[in-house]
């Protein structure tokens, strides 16, 4: 087995009991701060018209000469225990997004609440409760990880940092880690070079889920990987999502992968959201035009449905001059002239009493 | 037939006169390639055979390290030096032996007869050199014609390509294109020179999922009016059954399963190929699902196990595996066959036969797999 539950009796409990009881298994020293809230929970994580703008510099000075809108307005919620899955083309946002909310990034507006709480105006020093609780993967673990530390000493540190523990406690706690994501006790031992991708990837996902955080940001978690290791991992976050009851935001570019792990599902382009929604709804009625042509663009591994492949002229353009009105207008096959002037704002399209599915197009496509 | 004589690989493809027809353009038998390391010798590729018809493309797929990028780069000679080197078998194009071949009739048979087109495109495109410059020198450097004309087909070529502004984009530098960009004037140089085969290694991996739509889409459309062979590198198995005609599967420097690319994806017959197959996640398959793994990792190259190298990872191990089961004949399904041709007939550019010159008269290349089981296997 790659990845055995984290705890063989966790899964026989019911969700209440079980929440309080995964605390036990890595970290005893705290209990969840909502206990006693009652009705439906609130979302996890609520974002909320959030912008990250970079200052493009140029000339001799070094001087500001435009502002790149990296995350231009984006609003998302996700709740606990779920997954919404981040899609777009390289440099459409999703990694600057997820970096702001983990603030490795300070916005310039917006809001970003944890349970409540916003975090974007708050110190280093009043964000640290909150690193405890939002944790991020990477796509190489190989780039995080301390190449000179040992494994041991690499899981230990999240518990050295946030003082929990005596050293045989954390020693435990490592151990148990490793079971957790499928590594032998000895890996402890050995140093990250020492390990394939995969299993890199595994040591780095051990890190993130050492805190037991609430949200885990999985930035192109499986992309450098093969396809036989892919699955593998895959399923270790499955289990760990239902076993620890993680919410995901899961950003990738591989609409498959992200189809496949996803409740829900947020389309970006160029700094914004221009469709979310329900995962399966969105892959059985796609309404914006660039989720459309995304999902045309993947090629599908079964022969039988060989056809050709869909293409839309043109490059991703980038975010520092982004085309006016709708960012897509100049690859849109439905464009108009008002989608040169005026970006659609996201509205509500679903029929009534069916889950929100938002699309920011001019048009009911 | 008399030995070849160097002088029968001209710069530029003539069309093959009717005796070359007869064989598949290029056909690698038994080829083995090994790198000589501090630590030792590591066989990378150890007795690897195949072909690439006529007009055709074959994809070559297989994990990391399992050997595909080292067998596209001893088809070029293009193996690290001094380390890598072919240690044994043929590498035959139109019936010439490339392993043989004189450095110089090499360098002319590269970027002549064969194109070449990487994954990063900035390693095959000098970052301080303007593109125009890289493109016509492809020409110079093949064809007897004077620099003025070499320009011209530049220009002309950058527009096949779907470059817009061509003459513009002539006196550009590499950095000033996008990464879609780049990669359509690598796929111009592979061209100048009218390749009878164009080797493409993970020609979009780097790219977006929308600009690699794009490159494939061109590379067929290229195929159809060029008709060129492609034996097309990739991981992606959705590349492979969107784009190939037969598949090579490789594992740890062996190939372990081969076949037309219908066959092969609704008969897989070997359990890595079936665990494969099985692994990707589907738009069409329901969500939050365990996917099916092929538990473990591959062994390392210069730790092999005797016998089935996927013995270790193999829910179907018995004792023989210990021995190294042969590539054998796999018995084609009809139903499998007659709907595969009729549906690369209507929905297949890529096998299209119109102006691709004598495509359809290349016979299937057969199925063929490596595993002592194979007959017990059933598809999934």
């Amino acid at each position: 087995m790659s990845a055995g539950p984290v705890d063989s009796d966790s899964g026989l409990q019911a969700p209440a009991a079980r929440a309080s009881a995964d605390r036990r298994i890595v970290d005893p020293t705290t209990a969840p701060a909502a206990v006693g809230r009652t009705g439906p929970a609130p979302p996890l994580l609520e974002v909320d018209r959030l912008r990250t703008y970079f200052p493009v510099r140029g000339g001799v000075f070094l001087t500001a000469k435009a502002i790149c809108k990296a995350v231009d307005d984006v609003s998302l919620n996700i709740a606990p225990g779920e997954t919404l899955g981040l899609v777009g083309e390289s440099g459409c946002g999703k990694s600057t997004l997820a970096k702001t909310v983990v603030r490795l990034l300070k916005p310039a507006g917006g809001s970003v609440r944890f349970e409540g709480t916003d975090l974007a105006p708050l110190s280093r020093r009043e964000l640290k409760p909150f690193r405890r609780e939002i944790q991020m993967i990477f796509q190489d673990p190989a780039d995080s990880l301390n190449s000179r530390q040992s494994v041991g000493k690499i899981l230990e540190e999240p518990f050295v940092v946030h003082r929990l523990g005596s050293a045989e406690e954390r020693r435990l706690w490592v151990a148990r880690l490793l079971d957790t994501v499928g590594l032998p006790a000895r890996a402890a031992d050995r140093f990250p070079f020492e390990f394939s991708g995969g299993q890199r990837q595994r040591i780095g996902i051990a890190r993130a889920i050492a805190l037991r955080p609430k949200l885990v940001l999985c930035d192109e978690p499986v992309s450098a990987l093969d396809v036989s290791i892919q699955s593998q991992i895959l399923n270790l976050l499955l289990d760990l999502q239902r076993d620890l009851r993680l919410s995901y935001l899961f950003i990738s570019h591989d609409l498959a992968v992200v189809k496949h792990v996803s409740d829900r599902i947020a389309i970006m382009y160029l700094g914004r959201i221009v469709e979310i929604g329900e995962a399966d709804e969105i892959y059985a009625r796609p309404l914006h035009p660039y989720t459309r042509i995304l999902l045309a663009a993947v090629p599908d591994p079964d022969p039988r449905k060989r056809r050709r492949l869909e293409v839309v002229e043109g490059d991703v353009p980038t975010p520092i001059n982004p085309p006016s009105g709708c960012h897509l207008h100049p690859r849109c096959p439905y464009a108009e002239d008002r989608c040169r002037v005026e970006a659609p704002v996201l509205r509500d399209v679903s029929p009534s009493g069916a889950p929100p599915h938002r699309v920011a197009c001019h048009f009911d496509l | 037939m008399a030995p070849p004589v160097i002088d029968a690989l001209p710069a530029t493809a003539p069309r093959p006169g009717p005796a070359a027809l007869e064989r598949p353009l290029l056909e690698v038998r038994d080829l083995v390639t090994a790198f000589d390391t501090e630590a030792g010798r590591v066989v990378a590729v150890d007795g690897v055979s195949f072909e690439v018809g006529r007009g055709r493309t074959v994809g070559l797929v297989g994990e990391s390290g399992c050997g595909k990028t080292v067998t596209a780069l001893s088809v070029m000679r293009l193996l690290p030096q001094p380390m890598g080197r072919v240690l044994g078998g043929e590498i035959l194009l139109d019936g010439v032996d490339l392993v043989k071949l004189p450095l110089e009739a090499m360098r002319r048979v590269r970027g002549g007869r064969i194109g070449m087109i990487f994954q990063e495109p900035m390693t095959a495109l000098n970052p301080v050199q303007r593109i125009g410059k890289q493109l016509a020198e492809a020409f110079l450097l093949h064809q007897k014609i004077e620099p003025e004309e070499a320009t011209r087909l530049s220009i002309e070529l950058l527009a096949k390509v779907g470059i817009p502004s061509p003459e513009v984009r002539f006196g550009e530098y590499p950095h000033q294109l996008s990464g879609g960009m780049r990669q359509r004037v690598v796929i111009a140089m592979a061209l100048a020179n009218h390749p009878s085969l164009v080797i493409a290694d993970e020609p979009t991996t780097a790219l977006d999922v929308t600009i690699q739509a794009q490159i494939l889409a061109l590379m067929q459309d290229l195929q159809r009016e060029m008709g060129m062979s492609i034996l097309l590198i990739t991981h992606d198995l959705g590349i492979i059954a969107q784009t190939c005609d037969e598949v090579v599967v490789m594992y740890a420097g062996k190939v372990i399963e081969s076949g037309p690319v219908f066959e092969l994806f609704e008969r897989p017959k070997h359990p890595y190929t079936q665990g494969l197959l099985r692994a990707i996640p589907r738009l069409d398959h329901p969500r939050k699902t365990r996917l099916l793994t092929i538990e473990g990792t591959v062994p390392a190259i210069d730790d092999l196990p005797s016998g089935c190298r996927f013995q270790n990872r193999c829910p179907y191990r018995i004792e023989r595996c210990l021995e190294l089961p042969p590539l054998e004949d796999v018995e084609p399904d009809p139903a499998v066959t007659a709907t595969s041709a009729a549906r690369a007939a209507s929905a297949a550019p890529a096998t299209a036969t119109a102006g691709a010159g004598p495509t359809d008269a290349a016979p299937a290349a057969p199925h063929q797999v490596a595993c002592w089981r194979w007959r017990e296997i059933e598809p999934p």
